[in-house]
């Protein structure tokens, strides 16, 4: 079946089978590798995209359920000459290590920040526990989040005693 | 030995990314065209470059969904591998059938353990089997691999393999499967590998002690969980070399596995790994490798194997569980006098880094403290579970938890205040470590001083709170930085470029730790440039210097000073290069701001890239330097295990507070604050970064992560929905400090930080249960079901008092 | 060779393949053009709402149907609005949805502590109330609220509409009163359960993602200081979501205490018939229960009119 989709501001057509998820007709049709396939069940988050402004898990969800629909992956929010405010903070606080659950984390965010711009640190945290990280405790993406939302992260860095 | 570096903290500039007006966020959709911070951060552009928050050369493709990683690379007909698991946790395979598999749809090949040259391997025995051939000794172990045009006709061919078994009798439990009547998994015996450390007179010492005290702990087996499951991909050039892009953390040593297995020439083989998304240990070993290179030789195609989520569960490697006994004798005032450890390590289906893990674990167990009679016996053996390997504190975890709840047992009795029996007994400067290694740049005391005072640790503060009581636990470690006495070189070449930025080449592999971006603030430091002048070019075994890989916490320390004497040098010829120029002695000059220049002379200078120009086209001679390193050891003895293991070592300690709630057994973990040493924090941002994510790892483990087996040694929850790892909501606060010292042996005084990290987390959550509850646990982890039934035995065992 | 051996995947060049087995989508725009493909190809039809849960189920399934039938479109099965009934939640509102809307807020707050509960935000955001229901798996986490509300459901199918409390329609683990051509169309609070004291507790393994060792609920109402029409929903400690009469009844016409929370828990608990998993023993089901319904009897208690 085709399906057409907006993603990332330009639409797209693919030709797939009916059981095609999104985010194997993101990463196999449409050349968007940036959403990762960690667990392929919805549990990691890695696979995090916006489908009309609201955050999902790729793998849970069939690429006909997109169809005519705005779809926003990773690589459309920034490029290397233009961040998005929260790849900026991410890169500055080296909040991510290994990397892989960045582009579902970053997406986690922004869908947070869209809907609430100043949230409290539990509200970060409530918005992030679909997305798994095993490198960071999550600690530094928090402290950026709070960041980047002009708010200071509630304990202060590192000192060298 | 270097200087001291003086280690300046930058202020980080995020006014930079804030509204001048404080607002909102501005709604951001689609918003590429506002570029709100320079492309290179200005801390990249500075000297010193070490002690700088430096951003990670990987942040960028990371953060814009760039990274590849292997499941994002594709070759033009690429084919899809799966691979069939075996039915039993151990049984002799008496035939395999694969002609209906092989006329399945889209089925291109299928492999099967005869067929490979050399099937097993393993870093100290080669015991475990790419594919089994003869016998599966646990459920993980794979029989029969099929290549495919799409993943799913892999999949659906796997059902049609006929493989007949004759199951054989398995064994689940360690202390089970050492008695001689238990099936043996490998040969004669399942005790497999036995570590044996003495000091003093143990038996006499505790005869002479005024105390002692013993105590059981357990632990568990857990998953590394990287996000990033394993991945590689093999395909033949035309030349008829074999090129293997893998997530490996060591490709040096997992090229020489490929070699050694396929029988061919290392020379025509090469690895390449990518960034790799998430190792701590698990990526340590090959998989697939082997396996798609024959696959691929057998169809011409390259050929990707990905495993899923489950197979990351049942096949790759996991932590020991430790059955650990400690017998400690004290003096009334509190001094330990000896300590006999036993430990028995269950070791799984193969050795893999068992033995490692055992010696380590071993040395380890007596704790940071100063005892003069020791005796350890630890023994590693054979069950028919998912395989053990190297994870993430090699054993240190697993002991700590037990000689840490020791500890505080010990402290409760005599009545003395955990954080001042430690304090009497932890190691100084100098100590003689059970091994009787001299030990240098030792700081446990100021972690544990450093960790009380920021966490306002004082002995049954606020205890109570409605149902719930509140509690603080202190833990502290020491741990080894590099192998257990076995070479673990790292070789390095630095390359000075004509306009004076520079290239490093390592072997090593950027596993998410930071690694590249502390070994380029290293050379950039040796030679007085910037992070920003720097390139490190890592982890290809065709381009790259060989490198013992991204294990044992030894990146920083020994590939480091790899490059430190590389780019030594590199930077000697330079000077040789400018001193004539400058009318001056090489051993005048210094490397600093981007300039050669002579010393307590800095208007006599010349920029690097000048010198460097001169170097190359003048005098014909580059400024290039290669040099390698391995940790100075001395061989321990067989029988007492004394000798020198390992070149450094590092100390923490970690104070957690937690809430309890009596009537659920609910344990929450509100805060950890922890001060660890690394020697010379090179980056202190990926520091925090190693500790908050050790912790978290930590957390896992003393409170929710546990890979459970049925009767028959299934798995009963290889997936992410029944494996409890810390989401967000779980993890608890944490403040990092870092705790000055200096390592003279390490680059500019570096140690490492990587393992230590989640080594003291789980025995400070455990102790700050018992100070909230009095209830001790003795096997991780602390589900609340388990809190819950101590705190009802606790009641039971004496009324209830009534809490105000 | 491109650098790093890079090809990009062309559109047509290079399928990967899915990881589901093939079937059928069909996305029908209503309800009675549901009903129509569900009669013609039942019982070889599965719905697809959320598919937070099904599509997890297709991935491990051996089988498929024929044809799946995607009711996310239909917008019959949308809204929460207050009718002459009570609070109508069509059966394809999103958990999302719960937690946003005033109304939930409102009238049957519990709803939303229980949303909350479920998956992490990109579950709720695709997951639905009444794909949540016809999963019906013994830990249905928004089956205990809506029960000690007491709601109905509407059913449709080719035999017409039918009504039943959400009670009867649990019927099994995984099995609930749907006929094969039948769809859950709503859930209906009746009103004169709105704005009642109602709380919801869930007890999981971790609090992100967490999944129910045991749910509590429990709604009550007072008359002149005493509790009067308390009802008690338990899940996970049973094959489907059950009421605890028993201790409904001990506590219906006394004063409120502590003590008789206390004693209702453990009566509640000798109703339940908790299972020993590999998550959570029987016996330590039955101590939430205990500690879990006397919680929120109290807590219900806190936020009942007076």
């Amino acid at each position: 079946m085709d399906v057409t989709i907006k993603v990332n501001g330009r639409e797209r057509t693919a030709s797939v089978a009916a059981e095609t998820t999104l985010l194997s007709l993101l990463r196999d049709s449409l050349d968007l590798p940036g959403a990762k396939l960690g667990c392929d069940v919805g549990d990691c988050g890695a696979c995090t995209v916006l489908v009309d402004g609201m955050s999902v898990n790729a793998c849970l969800m069939l690429a006909a359920q997109v169809q005519d629909r705005d779809v926003t992956t990773i690589e459309g929010l920034g490029d290397y000459d233009h961040l998005h405010p929260l790849q900026a903070v991410f890169e500055q606080e080296s909040s991510f290590q290994c990397g892989f659950c960045a582009p579902g984390m970053i997406i986690s965010a922004k869908a947070l920040l869209d809907e609430n711009p100043k949230p409290t640190e539990y509200e970060i945290r409530e918005a992030l526990s679909g997305n798994l990280c095993r490198c960071t405790g999550y600690t530094k993406i928090i402290e950026a989040i709070m960041d980047v939302s002009g708010q200071s992260a509630s304990h202060a860095d590192s000192k060298s005693a | 030995m270097a200087p001291k570096v003086d280690v300046k903290e930058r202020t980080k500039p995020l006014e930079s990314l804030k509204q001048a007006d404080d607002g909102p966020v501005p709604a951001v959709l689609r918003d590429i065209g506002h570029g709100l911070l320079p492309l290179t951060p200005e801390v990249n552009k500075q000297t010193p470059a070490v002690g700088q928050r430096v951003t990670r050369p990987d942040s960028r493709p990371h953060v814009l969904g760039k990274t590849v990683y292997i499941d994002d690379m594709t070759f033009p007909d690429m084919l899809y591998t799966k691979i069939l698991r075996s039915e039993y946790a151990h049984a002799k395979i008496l035939s395999i059938d694969v002609s209906e598999a092989e006329k399945m749809p889209g089925v291109v090949a299928t492999l099967t353990g005869k067929e490979i040259p050399v099937v097993t391997f393993g870093p100290s025995y080669q015991d475990q089997p790419l594919l089994a051939d003869d016998k599966v000794r646990h459920m993980g172990d794979g029989v029969v691999a099929v290549a495919a045009e799409t993943e799913q006709q892999a999949q659906d061919a796997l059902a049609k393999i006929k493989v007949e078994y004759e199951p054989l009798e398995t064994v689940l439990d360690p202390l089970e499967a050492m008695k001689d009547s238990a099936p043996k998994i490998h040969g004669d015996s399942n005790i497999y590998a036995t570590k044996t450390i003495k000091k003093g007179d143990v038996d006499q010492a505790l005869a002479d002690a005024d105390y002692v005290f013993e105590g059981q702990f357990k632990t568990q087996m857990v998953e590394h969980v990287p996000l990033e499951p394993h991945a590689s991909i093999a395909l033949w050039e035309p030349t008829g070399d074999l090129h293997v892009y893998s997530s490996l953390g060591r490709i040096t040593l997992g090229r020489a596995d490929i070699a050694r297995t396929l029988d061919m020439p290392m020379n025509r083989i090469r690895v390449t790994a990518t960034i790799v998304g998430g190792n701590f240990g698990g990526k340590n070993e090959i998989t697939l490798e082997p396996i798609l290179a024959l696959l691929a030789k057998k169809t011409g195609r390259p050929v990707k194997g990905v495993f899923t989520r489950e197979d990351e569960f049942i096949s790759s490697t996991t932590r020991h569980p430790f059955v650990m006994d400690y017998t400690t004798g004290v003096t009334k005032d509190g001094i330990i006098v000896a300590r006999k450890v036993r430990i028995v390590c269950d070791g799984g289906a193969y050795c893999s880094w068992s033995e490692t893990t055992l010696g380590k674990g071993a040395i380890l167990s007596v704790g940071p403290y100063n005892i003069d009679n020791i005796k350890v016996e630890a023994s590693a053996v054979y069950t028919t579970k998912t395989t053990t390997g190297a994870m993430r504190g090699f054993g240190a975890p697993q002991v700590c938890f037990a000689y840490e709840s020791h500890m505080d047992d010990i402290a409760r009795e005599l009545g003395i205040e955990p954080l001042e029996i430690r304090l009497k007994n932890a190691f100084h400067e100098g100590s003689d470590s059970p091994t009787g290694q001299v030990l240098e740049s030792v700081v446990v005391k100021e972690s544990l001083e450093i960790a009380a005072e920021k966490f306002g640790w004082q002995e049954g503060k606020g205890k109570t709170n409605s149902n719930k009581r509140r509690g603080q636990g202190i833990a502290c470690m020491w741990y080894p930085i590099g192998f257990t006495v076995l070479a673990n070189s790292s070789a390095a070449v630095v390359k000075v470029n004509e306009d004076g930025t520079a290239t490093v080449l390592t072997g090593t592999v950027e596993t998410g730790q930071g690694s590249l971006t502390v070994l380029g603030q290293i050379a950039a430091e040796e030679l007085g440039i910037a992070a920003d002048d720097i390139k490190v070019v890592s982890a290809d075994t065709d381009t790259t210097p060989m490198d013992t890989g991204a294990i044992a916490s030894r990146t920083t320390y020994v590939t480091g000073n790899a490059i430190l004497l590389a780019a030594k040098k590199a930077k000697m010829i330079l000077f040789d290069t400018a001193a004539p120029m400058l009318g001056v002695k090489p051993e005048q000059l210094e490397a600093r701001d981007r300039k050669i220049q002579v010393k307590n002379f800095p208007q006599k200078a010349l920029s690097i890239g000048d010198v460097a120009l001169q170097a190359q086209f003048v005098n014909g001679q580059p400024a290039l330097g290669s040099a390698s390193f391995n940790p100075h050891t001395v061989a321990m003895d067989p029988e007492t295990g004394q000798g020198k293991p390992f070149g450094t070592y590092v100390y923490a300690t970690q104070i957690a507070e937690v809430d309890v709630d009596e009537e659920t057994g609910e344990v929450e973990v509100l805060r950890i604050v922890a001060a660890h040493d690394c020697g010379t924090p090179i980056n202190p941002a990926l520091v925090e970064g190693q500790v908050e994510g050790g912790i978290s790892m930590g957390v896992g483990l003393a409170l929710y992560e546990e890979m459970l087996f049925d009767d028959n040694g299934k798995q009963i929850n290889p997936n992410l929905t029944n494996y409890i790892m810390p989401t967000s909501l779980d993890m608890p606060e944490v403040e990092v400090h870092i705790v000055d010292s200096y390592d003279p042996t390490g680059p500019f005084g570096a140690k490492g930080v990587g393992e230590p990290t989640s080594v003291p987390t789980a025995a400070c959550i455990m102790n700050a249960i018992y100070d909230a509850v009095g209830v001790r646990i003795t096997s991780l982890p602390a589900t609340a079901e388990k809190v819950l039934k101590a705190i009802q035995e606790r009641d039971q065992a004496q009324p209830k008092q009534i809490a105000s | 060779m491109p650098r790093f051996g890079m090809f990009p995947a062309a559109f047509g060049l290079f399928d990967r393949g899915s990881t589901l087995k093939p079937f059928e989508y069909l996305a029908p725009d209503t309800v009675d053009e549901a009903v129509a493909i569900l009669t013609d190809n039942a019982p070889d039809a599965r719905l697809l709402a959320g598919g937070t849960d099904y599509l997890v189920e297709l991935k491990h399934a051996s089988e498929v149907p024929k044809v799946v039938v995607d009711v996310s479109g239909i917008s019959e099965f949308k809204g929460i609005e207050l009718t002459d009934k009570g609070l109508r939640f069509g059966s394809g509102v999103t958990h999302t949805e719960i937690m946003e809307s005033d109304l939930v807020a409102e009238h049957a707050l519990a709803m939303q502590e229980a949303a909350l509960t479920i998956g992490a935000v990109q579950t709720r955001n695709l997951g639905t109330l009444g794909g949540n229901l016809v999963t019906c798996v013994p830990s249905v986490d928004s089956g205990p609220v809506l029960i000690a509300l007491d709601a109905a459901v509407t059913i449709t199918g080719s035999k017409g509409i039918r009504i039943m409390p959400l009670l009867d329609f649990f019927v099994g683990p995984r099995k609930t009163a749907l006929e094969p051509d039948e769809l859950l169309v709503d859930i209906v609070i009746p009103k004169e359960m709105l704005g009642r004291g109602c709380s919801f507790r869930k007890f999981g393994l971790r609090k992100g993602q967490a999944l129910a060792l045991v749910n509590t609920c429990a709604s009550i109402d007072l008359d002149a200081g005493k509790l009067a029409d308390v009802r008690i929903a338990l899940g996970a400690v049973a094959p489907t979501v059950i009421r605890a009469v028993k201790a409904e009844k001990l506590l219906n016409g006394k004063a409120p205490s502590d003590d008789l929370f206390a004693e209702a828990g453990d009566m509640a608990a000798t109703e339940a018939k908790p299972i020993n998993d590999f998550r959570a023993s029987a016996g330590y089901r039955l101590d939430l229960i205990r500690t879990g319904t006397k919680r929120v009897l109290a807590e219900a208690l806190e936020r009942a009119p007076r």
